[in-house]
Formats: structure tokens, C-alpha cells, sequence
């Protein structure tokens, strides 16, 4: 079993700096450290999108595995290594749009009510808020926004949280969704109004 | 600025994307235009909400134990997959075609090459025997009577015939050649 917890070598490893080309070149040679260095700088970004696109843990776990042994075992075919991150993120928005797909199509619930996964916007509101009541608005207020994200259609959901949660640029969207860079803003923009109106109770007050 | 101009910059001015000078003459209409700025706040607001999505993030050791299910889910292939690492067998094993071409694309090629084989034999084969025996059907005796009245053996192709009217319609057809005979004769025409 791999020990992926940092120790002192690897902090001083990570001191070095490694050049992303390189630890990419090293995996494609079939150096398994680099593989798991590549899944430690990414599996929490990879976990953050796909459960952004899927609202729950066990679909996000799912796309989460999917996501790095399709990139392991294709990872030879990668001519570019300056590429790899769009290609990632290509894969898990990908991978969660299909699973999203199949879900639906088994009308199962999207969204998670798992209480071991409380989110840290509810655990920040609880510390600081005194008032139990105005606990169960922020609740309500959360449910609202997952509601609204997961109302939005496949592509403009997708646009939405790279761009607003992730903060990707728009050239990076245009990569990761392979489209053009107009389609990104278009679908920016619906994805933005739809959200305006669908959360304007909370936004107008 | 008015409030369409306003409207078509919205987007690139909360992403900053517009140039000085627009940004400027923006900020100018917001100062004099409540919709707007209102407008303005409403998709700040929103998009501030849709940050408020933290996503829960779980126990340190969800990260090991994926990791290793991956790892299983890989078995060995992850050093066979780099092509550096080859091992002999598969180099053995390859069989010429492109890399990219996947076990389903090259299975696809080989059954459409049989297939074109078995089709190029099978047409040789019936052009050979057509050639060795001449078709029976088109061997028919013609009997050319008096009134130009034809009789084939095989009646049954000729039945619509009607001799009377156009011998020119017969002659030199595919039919092959018949020759006009005296009365009582009866000739034989073999069709080629």
C-alpha cells in the first residue's frame, strides 16, 4: 500500500519544485512514483469538479477512479505534456456528464444528504451564528444554490462551476469542454442569468 | 453609454475583461442608472452564492485507499501501457497495424478483408464455370416457319412475340441472327 501522506523527503521533494513536463514524462516511462505524485496534485481538484457536477460523494467517488486510470493508462498518447491539465479536467467533466446522464435516466436523487459530509459553508455558518434559526435559513440558502446549479443544463453547469467555484479562465474552459471560446461565454452567460433567477428570492433581499 | 451598450458589456465587465476606456464610461452609466447598477448587483450576487458551494471534502484516508483501488483497478497494466516498458511478448505480438488502431477497429479490418477475398474467389469461380458451360437457357432452338411465325422450344420467354407485326424487332437483338428462309424450310439458329 502506497503511504500518500507527505513526509519530510517529500516536502523537501516538493521544495524542488518539479516541472510538471518532467513528472509527466517520468509516468509515461512507467516510473509509478511519478503516477502517484500525479494523483496527489490532482485527485482533490478532480474530487472538487466532479462532485460540483454530481452533488453526492459515491458518484463523485466513482468518477473520481474513473478519471485517473483512464488518464494512467492513456497517459503514453499524451503528446503534450503542457496539455495534461485540460486534458484531466476533460476526462472528469466528461466522466461526471455521462454518469449525470445515467442517473437521470434511473431518476435517481442528485443530491447528496449525507450528514458525514457537512460543507464547510454550513460548518462556518454554525460556528459563527448564534441564532439556531438563521442556522436552518443558511441550510435552506445552501439547498437553494444546489438546487439552482443542478437545475442548469450539462454544459452551462459545467461552465458555471469551473468558472465561478474553480475559477478557471475561459481559454482553459474552452479546452476542457473542447468547444470554442464564444460557446464558453454564451453558455457563461444563460448559465448566469438562470442562476439570477432562480436564486433572486435570496439575492433581492 | 446607454442602458443596450451597458447590457452587451455586462458579462466581460464582471468577468474584468473590458478595456479601460469601456470600464470607465460603465461605471459612468452606474452612477446615473439605478436599473442598472441594480442589475450589476443581482449578478454579483449571484455568482457570490454560487461560491458559498463548498464542497465537502473527505477523510485523508478516502485519498490512500482510492488511490489504491486504482491501483488495483490497473493491476500491472500501468508499466504495460507505457510503451517503454513493452515487454517482449506484446512486441511479439504486434501485428503491424498503427498504434491507434484498437482491437475492435483491427478485428473490423481483418473480417472485411476475408471478406473481399472470399467475394473476389467466389466471383472467379462462377465466371469460370459460366465459360465451361454454356447457359441451356439461351441455347433456344428458333424455328423460323413461312408466315414468320416463330416457335421456340422454350415458348414461354417468346409468348408476347407477335411476328406478324416486326420481324426488325427480332433481327440482330441479342437474340443472335436469324436468316430469312424460303417456304417450307425450317432453319435452326443457335443464339450465341
Amino acid at each position: 500500500m502506497l503511504n500518500l501522506k507527505l513526509s519530510a523527503k517529500d516536502h523537501a521533494h516538493e521544495d524542488a519544485l518539479e516541472k510538471q513536463e518532467s513528472l509527466i514524462e517520468r509516468a509515461q516511462d512507467g516510473d509509478e512514483l511519478a503516477y502517484k505524485e500525479l494523483y496527489k496534485r490532482y485527485c482533490r481538484v478532480v474530487y472538487t469538479l466532479a462532485y460540483q457536477m454530481l452533488g453526492n460523494h459515491s458518484d463523485t467517488d466513482e468518477v473520481v477512479q474513473e478519471t485517473f486510470i483512464r488518464v494512467f493508462k492513456n497517459l503514453h498518447r499524451l503528446r503534450n505534456a503542457k496539455a495534461f491539465t485540460s486534458w484531466l479536467y476533460q476526462i472528469a467533466i466528461n466522466l461526471s456528464i455521462d454518469h449525470r446522464k445515467v442517473r437521470t435516466r434511473r431518476r435517481m436523487l442528485p443530491l447528496d444528504d449525507n450528514p458525514e459530509f457537512v460543507s464547510n459553508y454550513e460548518l462556518a455558518t454554525a460556528k459563527h451564528v448564534r441564532n439556531p434559526g438563521q442556522v436552518l435559513e443558511n441550510k435552506e440558502l445552501l439547498k437553494q444554490i444546489n438546487f439552482a446549479i443542478e437545475d442548469l443544463p450539462e454544459q452551462q453547469r459545467a461552465v458555471i462551476v469551473m468558472h465561478e467555484v474553480e475559477g478557471m479562465s475561459k481559454k482553459m474552459i474552452s479546452e476542457v469542454l473542447d468547444c470554442s471560446l464564444v460557446t464558453v461565454r454564451t453558455n457563461l452567460h444563460h448559465a448566469r442569468k438562470k442562476l439570477r433567477q432562480n436564486l433572486r428570492k435570496y439575492i433581492q433581499e | 453609454m446607454d442602458c443596450r451598450e451597458f447590457e452587451n458589456y455586462l458579462q466581460d465587465y464582471l468577468d474584468n475583461e473590458t478595456s479601460s476606456s469601456v470600464s470607465q464610461a460603465i461605471e459612468e452609466h452606474l452612477n446615473q442608472c439605478t436599473s442598472c447598477r441594480c442589475e450589476l448587483d443581482a449578478y454579483k450576487k449571484a455568482s457570490l452564492l454560487v461560491q458559498l458551494r463548498n464542497v465537502p471534502q473527505p477523510e485523508e484516508n478516502y485519498w490512500e485507499t482510492t488511490y489504491d483501488k486504482i491501483q488495483d483497478e490497473m493491476s500491472a497494466s500501468i508499466l504495460q501501457m507505457s510503451p517503454n516498458a513493452q515487454s517482449p511478448e506484446a512486441v511479439k505480438q504486434d501485428d503491424g497495424l498503427p498504434e491507434h488502431i484498437n482491437w475492435p477497429k483491427r478485428i473490423s479490418y481483418f473480417i472485411s478483408i476475408a471478406a473481399l477475398v472470399v467475394f473476389m474467389i467466389t466471383g472467379y469461380w462462377v465466371s469460370n464455370e459460366i465459360a465451361e458451360k454454356p447457359d441451356e437457357e439461351f441455347s433456344t432452338v428458333i424455328v423460323v416457319e413461312p408466315e414468320w411465325r416463330v416457335m421456340t422450344a422454350n415458348q414461354s420467354l417468346y409468348e408476347n412475340f407477335a411476328p406478324d407485326a416486326d420481324f426488325s424487332k427480332f433481327s440482330g437483338a441479342a437474340m443472335g441472327v436469324i436468316s430469312p428462309v424460303s417456304q417450307g424450310l425450317q432453319a435452326e439458329a443457335f443464339l450465341k
